[in-house]
C-alpha cells in the first residue's frame, strides 16, 4: 500500500504521521503516539475497549482506518484528563466499584463522556443502550450503570443551578 | 494500491470507470473483512466515499426522500426528516452498539446484502430504490431487484450507490419495524419484520417484510392481500402462520432454524397488530 503523510488532530494538536493509510487508528494512537489508554480487545468492533471519540462521536478506533480520520477531531482518554465532567465521572466510577482489570474502562469512560455531550436525540439516554457496544467481563455492569446515572444526576443538577 | 478520498461524486464515478476500487463509508463490515482476509484485497485500491457532501445528506424530494449513500445509522435514527420513516429509524437504532452507528453507512448495509441486515428490512417494506450512478448515467431499481441473495446483488461493475430513494406512499405512514435477538445489543438479528400501511389508513394495504429467515429479505403477496381484505385479529393469525410457512431459515450458532420459523409468525402478527390496532400516532 501506498503511503501517505497524514495529518491528524489528536487531543488539540496536529501531528503528522507517515505510513499505511489503512492502518487502524487504534494502532496509530497506541504505538505511534504512545497513548496507550485506548486499548485493543476484539479488533472487530464489538468489544468497544478501543473507543475513541471523533468529531463528538464515540467510535471503535481498531476498525477505523487512520486515512477515514483526517480532517476529524480526534479525542482519546488521555485528552479528557483536565475535563470537570470527565473527572466527576472518574470518581463515580471509582467510588462505585465500576472497574475491576480496567481494560474495558477507557472505553466504557469514553462512551459515557461522549454520552454526556450529546443530544441523544433530544431523548433521555438510556445508559443500556449507550454501552451496548462495551464489554466488560469483571463487572456485571451494575456498577458502571450506577456510575453512569450518578454523573448524568450531577450533570442535570450542575445545569439546573 | 492506494487511497483515494474525493471530495466530488465525479471524482469517484472517474475512478469507477476505469478501476475496481474497494468501495469503503463506514468501513464498519469492509475494514473488518479486510483486517482478516488481506489477501483478498491483493493489489486493489481503495475509495473513500464519506467525504462526499452530496453522498452524506438526508433531502426531502418531490416524490420522497433521498438517503445519501454515506448517511450513517445513526444520522437516521436522530434526523427530524426520518421521523417520516420509523421503521428504518427503529432498524437504525439496532444496528450493533452507539460507535457502529456512527460509521455503518445504509448504502453499506445494502450494498452487503447480509440476509440479517436490519435497514434492509424496512427499505424493503417502504418500497425503496437503489439509485446508482456511473459515468455512463443513473439509473434507479427497485430494492428487491437489486438484492439477488447473501451477499449478492445486481450492481454493474462500474457502479456507486449514491442514494437510497424513499417513494412517497411510504411516508409518515403507520409502520413499524421489530427485531428478535439474543442479547439485546450488539449481535446479529435472528428474525426481523418491518411492517408498512398505506397512507389512507384504511389498513387497505399493508407491506409484511421478514428478514433474516431467508436468503433475501422475504413478503408473501398472497397474506398481504389477506390483510387487504380483512383486518381482523384470526386474519392476522392465519397471515403470520402463512408467512412462518414461506420462511426458508438456516440453523446456525444463533439459533435453529425451527426456532427461527416459529419466531416469523410471532413477529408478523405483532407487527400488523402494532400498525394496525394500535392507536395511529404519527405526526406530520
Amino acid at each position: 500500500m501506498q503511503e501517505q503523510h497524514i495529518i491528524l488532530n489528536l487531543n488539540g494538536e496536529e501531528k503528522m504521521w507517515v505510513g499505511d493509510p489503512t492502518t487502524p487508528l487504534a494502532d496509530v494512537i497506541r504505538e505511534h503516539f504512545q497513548l496507550t489508554g485506548t486499548k485493543v480487545g476484539c479488533r472487530t468492533g464489538e468489544c468497544g475497549a478501543c473507543t475513541i471519540i471523533l468529531d463528538g462521536a464515540p467510535m471503535n478506533s481498531c476498525i477505523l482506518p487512520v486515512a477515514m480520520a483526517e480532517n476529524s477531531v480526534i479525542q482519546t482518554i488521555e485528552g479528557l484528563a483536565d475535563d470537570r465532567r470527565f473527572q466527576w465521572l472518574v470518581t463515580a466510577m471509582a467510588e462505585e466499584g465500576g472497574a475491576q482489570c480496567g481494560f474495558c474502562t477507557p472505553g466504557i469512560m469514553m462512551t459515557l463522556w461522549a454520552s454526556s455531550q450529546a443530544s441523544h436525540g433530544g431523548q433521555h439516554p438510556d445508559y443500556h443502550a449507550i454501552l451496548k457496544n462495551n464489554l466488560c467481563r469483571c463487572t456485571g455492569y451494575q456498577s458502571i450503570l450506577a456510575a453512569a446515572k450518578r454523573v448524568l444526576g450531577r450533570e442535570v443538577n450542575a445545569i439546573e443551578q | 494500491m492506494a487511497w483515494y478520498q474525493p471530495q466530488e461524486l465525479t471524482e469517484a464515478l472517474d475512478m469507477m470507470a476505469t478501476r475496481e476500487p474497494v468501495i469503503v463509508c463506514g468501513g464498519t463490515d469492509v475494514f473488518v473483512n479486510w483486517l482478516r482476509r488481506k489477501q483478498q484485497f491483493q493489489g486493489r485500491d481503495w475509495l473513500d466515499i464519506h467525504r462526499i457532501q452530496s453522498v452524506r445528506e438526508i433531502r426531502r424530494v418531490e416524490d420522497g426522500l433521498l438517503i445519501g449513500a454515506a448517511v450513517n445509522a445513526a444520522e437516521i435514527w436522530q434526523s427530524p426528516i426520518c421521523n417520516a420513516i420509523p421503521s428504518l429509524q427503529e432498524a437504525a437504532r439496532v444496528v450493533g452498539g452507539w460507535q457502529i452507528q456512527n460509521r455503518a453507512s445504509i448504502a453499506g448495509n445494502v450494498a452487503n446484502a447480509s440476509p440479517a441486515a436490519d435497514m434492509m428490512v424496512p427499505l424493503f417494506a417502504l418500497g425503496a430504490r437503489v439509485v446508482l450512478q456511473s459515468v455512463q448515467g443513473e439509473r434507479r431499481i427497485r430494492i428487491e431487484d437489486f438484492v439477488l441473495g447473501p451477499k449478492q446483488t445486481s450492481i454493474l461493475k462500474h457502479e456507486l450507490i449514491t442514494h437510497i430513494h424513499i417513494p412517497e406512499t411510504g411516508l409518515f405512514a403507520p409502520q413499524t419495524f421489530l427485531r428478535l435477538d439474543q442479547r439485546g445489543g450488539t449481535d446479529i438479528s435472528l428474525v426481523s419484520v418491518a411492517v408498512v400501511a398505506k397512507v389512507d389508513r384504511q389498513a387497505s394495504h399493508v407491506n409484511i417484510v421478514v428478514g433474516a429467515a431467508s436468503p433475501k429479505p422475504f413478503s408473501v403477496p398472497m397474506a398481504e392481500e389477506m390483510v387487504h381484505k380483512d383486518a381482523a385479529s384470526d386474519v392476522m393469525k392465519r397471515v403470520a402462520a402463512l408467512y412462518a410457512a414461506h420462511a426458508a431459515p438456516i440453523t446456525d450458532v444463533r439459533a435453529s432454524a425451527d426456532y427461527r420459523r416459529a419466531m416469523v409468525g410471532v413477529l408478523v402478527e405483532r407487527g400488523l397488530g402494532k400498525v394496525l390496532l394500535a392507536p395511529q400516532t404519527t405526526t406530520g
